[in-house]
């Protein structure tokens, strides 16, 4: 197992930067995500540690050593395709065992057979050895190829979507395995999604990627919680973050949230954090709230001076929450209260913003002020 | 974060040198060294010999052996101009081709909707597509047999039917209907419409298999019935193959001579004297190579501006192309 | 209730009529392209006097004489014996499309992987130019080719120097049309295949070789195949090119056909003979025929 280090790579398809100027380093044993939208640039970035694309600027280096010319046969990775990429004429043991096969010279026959196997048990699999690819469902297939990928025992392991094409239900359950393996195998791991329900369970840290920039690259929980942008804080979090454009407005200590349905004081601590920042504010200057849906106080009355009211537009039921979409003066805004709370349509409800849980975002420049 | 130089040795892991070799190959794409060999083979025996013909074209071929070539600039074109036989040719070229793919087109499209998706359909087209793999010669043999006046079994029953009136197809230059071509030149649009309307039939079949579904469905639920069907949904999805069919019977269609070799050798009267049976006699009746490649090199020209056109036509239209 | 019973029936009545009238059709259409294939091989196995037999204009019931005959397998026997044995023009015509085949099939998959995968430059060029070889008029193409072939003196009279020259000539066709083909069934094949391999340890090379052509295998048998029906069915270039030495089998079945003396029933069995191996080999490469034929334009 080894780091894999990404220092300063670009990558170009003629005039389209589809990466730029990506810094970035993979701990040994750690599981990494890229997380992004499509074309962010995540794939890219993969497939230039697995030497499938070539680094227009930059160096990639796996351990200690520079990769950028290494063919990916001589970089010792392996990856698991979003598609699984199984060799449709051969078995499922021969599918695994090809990498083995290979590399000949360092496997006998007898101990490809003891890797294949013992990986297809880890993987239950081990029934399955005889089949061919077009007999197995999907969720068999993945594990076929995650088990061509780990019979290697490679330095890094890459993994491009690979759960994205199962069935909802497989895919929950294939999150937990898939950590699993990775903390029983000590792998290094690379995972490439754009689900960010698998990358905040998933990851030890994740490196958020939109139009081919690093966003930001910390732990799941700093990602959700301090996230450095409306565009992180947008994209983690289901449902998303709502956002509100409205004034703050600064009157020597006191700093208010103005908006036509509401009035917030800003907390001195907040404060305090604000201008800990750099930022200086006179006068009144328009800001984005972001409010994620479930750090609203929801009630059928004014609870308090700061409450707000809002109509329900709709509301649907998930289980043990509910998700009340409402309108706030035009504004639409979700919020997730719990199912024993049941507003009807056209209703008008109180909220009140967690102010802990408050994240203010510049309009010009889409950044977080704390 | 320090890079470290390329021809380090760090643990395990040599890191290689490229050799010369390697950095050439290297260079180009892998996908290009495996070309290579074909392009090689092809640019030999196609490229070459183009230039050949054109350079051919404007030179008087010597008849003698030892006897130079004389150049004549564009002279064979021009000759050409005021060549009756020449002219006849272009224009039997044109009525051929025109009146070939017509019957072709729509005869095999309408065969293909019967066949599909019916019962037995995959005997049919076991059965259908026999013709196709006969030489063109062959064919030519079978309906010089089947139209000959004395045992012609065709000849029988188109004269028994009523429908022919003279007294022999092949040696008829009788224009049928007074400004078409000739009766034998019918004879030999009969063979070639035999051979290749399967073909036609077996592309629509599957062009047809590629029509959307869910478009049919939906369709069907919008409350179409089979004729609208057919014209709103089918026929736009088929446009790309109907296209592709027409384009590529075209192309053979003014390829081939055999057939006409075998049944008219271009007469009665010169009735079915195409231009590519012309082009054959001239280079290989009068070993007028130069002439022949003129009319070769128009052929040529003739046949991709043509097939360009009816692409170009076709991409304006806007259609998603197949394949 | 009853009235939509009635409207029911109607129009079931008017499906089965018009399945009927399709059917009819159908078996008309069959009729007409099965006949003239039928009427050859059984012919050929008429005496000759019997071929000829044919009733009096509008005497349909006169058709029958068409299967009153005997049997005989005379006029095969005569195609191998006596003067004019066919089986050295068989050979050439086997040796000729064999190798035309192999040579094109085997350049043809390397030239179609490399446009199916690279990006090379001038991909678009390079395919303009393979398409329009299509294009080209056996009898233009012939006059250059002519000219050169008889510069490097390969239509002298020598078994071998005709069959190398009939062998390029229908390279000319053979290796374009496999290059097109096979482009498709390469494309068909996802990229991620070959990136799997580099990634478990394949240099380029060993990929295609490992991974990707026993894919595509179908593909190559198919091309394999119509390449030989091609170059199998081929007159014109045989005619000139084979000269006398390399007389092909059409070749040798035209002169049948002298001006003096059109041997009938030589001619029938002959063109059986030249027919039937290529119909087998049709059957065999069913599912890839349209493919093959629109040279990958159309999949089925």
């Amino acid at each position: 197992m080894a780091k894999v280090t990404i220092d300063r790579v670009w990558k170009r398809y003629g005039k389209v930067e589809a990466v730029k100027n990506l810094t970035l380093e993979c701990m040994d044993k750690e599981f990494l995500c890229l997380l992004g939208p499509s074309g962010c640039g995540k794939s890219s970035t993969l497939r230039m540690v697995a030497g499938l694309e070539a680094i227009s600027e930059g160096t990639i280096s796996i351990g200690d050593r520079v990769v950028n010319e290494v063919e990916p046969k001589d970089r010792d990775v392996a990856m698991v395709f979003e598609s699984y990429a199984l060799y449709p004429h051969k078995t499922v043991f021969e599918n695994m065992a090809y990498p083995l096969r290979l590399r000949s010279h360092k496997y006998s026959s007898a101990q490809i057979k003891e890797r294949v196997k013992h990986a297809a048990e880890t993987l239950e699999i081990d029934n399955l050895l005889d089949r061919m690819p077009r007999q197995l469902s999907g969720g068999q297939r993945q594990r076929v190829a995650i088990g061509r990928a780990i019979v290697r025992e490679p330095q890094v392991f890459l993994m491009d979507e690979p759960i994205s094409h199962l069935d909802a239900k497989l895919r929950t359950h294939m999150r937990g395995e898939l950590k699993h393996l990775q903390k029983v195998l000590n792998a290094t791991m690379i995972y490439v999604t754009h689900d960010q329900l698998e990358a905040i369970s998933m990851a030890d840290r994740i490196a958020i990627m939109n139009l081919g920039v690093l966003q930001q690259f910390a732990i799941p929980d700093e990602i959700f919680n301090r996230p450095v942008n409306q565009f992180v804080a947008g994209f983690v979090g289901d449902p998303p973050m709502n956002f509100i454009n409205c004034r703050l407005d600064v009157d020597s200590d006191r700093w208010n949230l103005v908006h036509e349905a509401f009035k917030i004081s800003i907390p001195p601590d907040l404060k305090g954090k604000i201008e800990s920042n750099g930022s200086r504010f006179t006068g009144s200057l328009g800001v984005i709230l972001g409010v994620r849906p479930e750090s609203f106080t929801v009630s059928g009355t004014k609870t308090s001076e700061e409450s707000f009211p809002a109509e329900v537009y709709v509301t649907e039921p998930q289980g043990e929450d509910r998700i009340v979409d409402v309108t706030v003066h035009g504004n639409k805004v979700k919020l997730k209260t719990s199912i024993d709370f049941e507003p009807r349509m056209g209703d008008r409800i109180w909220l009140e913003v967690t102010k802990k849980k408050m994240h203010l975002f510049d309009p010009e420049t889409s950044k977080a002020f704390f | 974060m320090e890079k470290i130089a390329d021809s380090a040795v760090v643990g395990e892991w040599p890191i290689e040198q490229k050799t010369l070799f390697q950095r050439i190959q290297g260079a180009l794409p892998f996908h290009f060294w495996l070309m290579l060999p074909t392009i090689i083979v092809l640019a030999a025996i196609t490229i070459y010999p183009f230039f050949w013909m054109i350079w051919l074209s404007l030179h008087q071929t010597a008849m003698d052996p030892g006897e130079k070539d004389v150049w004549v600039g564009l002279g064979n074109y021009i000759s050409l101009l005021d060549d009756e036989s020449f002219l006849n040719g272009v224009k039997l070229l044109l009525w051929y081709f025109v009146i070939c793919l017509s019957i072709e087109m729509v005869l095999g499209t309408a065969v293909a909707l019967l066949i599909n998706g019916r019962k037995g359909e995959n005997l049919f087209i076991i059965l259908i597509l026999m013709p196709m793999m006969v030489a063109p010669i062959v064919v030519g043999y079978l309906y010089s047999y089947l139209y000959n006046v004395s045992f012609g079994w065709y000849f029988w029953f188109l004269k028994s039917v009523g429908f022919l009136r003279t007294d022999t197809i092949l040696a008829s230059a009788q224009p049928v209907l007074g400004f078409l071509p000739s009766i034998a030149f019918f004879g030999v649009v009969v063979a070639d419409v035999w051979e290749w309307t399967p073909l036609i039939v077996l592309i629509v079949i599957a062009g047809l298999k590629g029509v959307p579904q869910d478009q049919m469905e939906a369709a069907r639920v919008d409350g179409a019935g089979s004729f609208r069907l057919f014209r709103d949904v089918t026929l736009p999805n088929l446009r790309s193959v109907l296209l592709i069919a027409g384009i590529l019977r075209f192309m053979d269609n003014v390829r081939y001579i055999d057939t006409i070799y075998v049944l008219t050798k271009g007469g009665p009267a010169d009735s079915t004297k195409i231009l590519p049976f012309y082009l054959y006699n001239i280079s290989f009746r009068y070993f007028e190579f130069g002439r022949g490649a003129a009319v070769g090199f128009l052929l040529l020209l003739f046949i991709i501006i043509l097939a360009m056109f009816f692409v170009n036509v076709f991409k304006k239209k806007e259609v998603v192309p197949v394949g | 209730m009853a009235k939509t019973e009635l409207i029911s029936r109607a129009e079931k009545r008017k499906k089965k009529i018009w399945g009927t009238v399709t059917f009819i059709a159908i078996i008309v259409f069959l009729i007409w392209t099965l006949t003239p294939l039928f009427i050859m091989v059984v012919s050929s196995f008429k005496d000759l006097r019997e071929a000829f037999q044919i009733p009096q204009l509008g005497d349909w019931k006169g058709v029958v004489q068409f299967f009153q005959f005997s049997p005989t397998g005379r006029h095969y026997k005569e195609l191998f014996s006596g003067g004019t044995d066919f089986t050295p023009y068989i050979v050439n015509s086997v040796v000729a499309s064999l190798s035309a085949s192999i040579i094109a099939v085997i350049l043809g998959s390397l030239a179609a992987y490399g446009l199916a995968r690279g990006r090379i430059p001038g991909e678009q060029h390079i395919s303009f130019w393979i398409i329009s070889c299509r294009m080209a008029p056996v009898v233009a193409v012939m006059v250059p080719l002519y000219s050169i072939f008889s510069a490097i003196g390969l239509l002298e009279a020598s078994r071998w120097r005709n069959l190398l020259c009939l062998i390029l000539a229908y390279t000319t066709f053979s290796l374009p049309f496999a290059v097109w083909f096979l482009r498709s069934f390469f494309e068909d094949i996802p990229t991620e295949l070959e990136e799997a391999a580099r990634v478990d340890g394949c240099s380029d090379f060993k990929a295609f070789w490992d991974i990707i052509l026993p894919l595509a295998k179908p593909g190559i048998v198919a091309a394999f195949i119509l390449c030989l029906i091609l170059s199998w069915n081929d007159f014109i270039f045989a005619s000139i090119f084979g000269q006398q030495a390399a007389k092909t089998l059409p070749v040798a079945t035209a002169e049948l056909h002298s001006t003096v003396d059109i041997q009938w029933g030589k001619i029938l069995a002959s063109g059986t003979i030249l027919c039937v191996p290529m119909l087998t080999l049709g059957l065999l490469i069913k599912k890839y025929l349209v493919q093959g034929l629109t040279m990958g334009a159309v999949r089925q």
